[in-house]
């Protein structure tokens, strides 16, 4: 009975392991590490020159 | 006894083997036929899931889909019953967030080792995702993230954007001529030079076909990063739903301004964000 409660028990944590695993790729990028967008958070003011952006085109 | 213990082992085992809940983005979106070089996704990495939601809905119309649970919960956009994009949640170190546009290559994998090898930090490394194929993410030499993806069920049919979903995409990079090397080893890029602006444009090309636009980073103090631009019909209109949304303008419409089509925006997360009058 003891075995049977031991091996029961390694099943079960196994099949939790094998769960957070199972989950992982959920939408690909949950989980990476990542800094931030480039302007930081959202009090930030980045400068825009736009007279090099607005002589650019649009493709 | 022995029968409940063996019920209860592979209740267990079941819900192991149960895949998450991914949400069915390649069959909705895929043609059967691929183009590579074309950015085909858009992934947007939020601080505030639920602050980008209801901005994206209240500007664009979209609507937002949850699937899975706690933190590996992520957010479909849908314009009109039809996937846009996906959000997932980042505790980001700067507490920003940032749209990463996914460029469609032969071989994720064959492509990621090229990035890494020219210089690319590699975030997240080729993985094959349920009901979208495989991807990686990358930051490239220059620090601008993207990712690389072959879609399962091809990728969408390159037509004209509709109103509210992706245009296409940007890249503001402080080295361009390292840039165009970069995408070129990577991706397959052809990078043509135009010389009827006011200053220099690229344009990224896979043979005839225009993929992307690159320029000298007009925010010098700012990292490389890839702009991505949403069709609207109505610049005026959308752009003040946007900041009654609580969007920061960058850049007002402006006649001098690629006649008067554009505005650039920072969502409440901070993520850059174009939109673009645009009718051929």
């Amino acid at each position: 009975m003891k075995k049977k409660l031991l091996l029961f028990g390694l099943i079960v944590c196994a099949s939790l392991l094998v769960t957070a695993c199972a989950n992982m790729y959920v939408s690909g990028g949950v989980g990476m590490s990542y800094y931030g967008g480039p302007y930081g958070g959202y009090g930030m003011s980045p400068h825009v020159n736009v007279g090099m952006y607005g002589g650019g085109m649009r493709w | 006894m022995k029968k409940i213990f063996t019920s209860i082992a592979l209740a267990c085992m079941g819900f192991a083997c149960t895949p998450g809940a991914t949400p069915p983005i390649a069959s909705q979106i895929g043609e059967s036929s691929y183009t590579p070089g074309r950015v085909v996704w858009h992934d947007l990495a939020s601080p505030n899931p639920e602050a980008s939601a209801a901005f994206y809905e209240a500007v664009f119309g979209w609507t937002t889909i949850p699937h899975g649970e706690g933190d590996k919960m992520v957010w479909v956009f849908k314009n009109e019953d039809k996937p846009v994009a996906l959000m997932a949640y980042y505790q980001t170190e700067n507490g920003s967030g940032e749209w990463i546009g996914a460029i469609s290559v032969d071989d994720v994998t064959d492509a990621t080792t090229k990035a890494k090898a020219q210089g690319a930090k590699i975030i997240k490394k080729a993985m094959n995702v349920d009901e979208r194929g495989s991807i990686s993410f990358i930051q490239d030499p220059q620090g601008a993230s993207i990712s690389l993806i072959k879609l399962s069920n091809g990728d969408p049919e390159p037509a004209l954007a509709e109103v509210n979903t992706f245009l296409g995409q940007e890249l503001w990079s402080n080295e361009p001529t390292q840039s165009a090397s970069f995408y070129a080893n990577v991706v397959g890029y052809t990078a043509e030079e135009t010389d009827t602006q006011k200053v220099p444009y690229t344009i990224f090309k896979m043979g005839d076909m225009n993929c992307a636009g690159m320029l000298k980073n007009p925010a010098p103090t700012v990292r490389s990063h890839w702009v991505p631009y949403i069709r609207v019909a109505d610049l005026k209109e959308t752009l003040a739903k946007a900041t009654k949304a609580g969007a920061k303008v960058l850049v007002e419409p402006n006649p001098e301004i690629r006649n008067g089509n554009v505005a650039l925006l920072m969502d409440p997360t901070g993520a850059p964000v174009a939109i673009q009058v645009y009718n051929p």
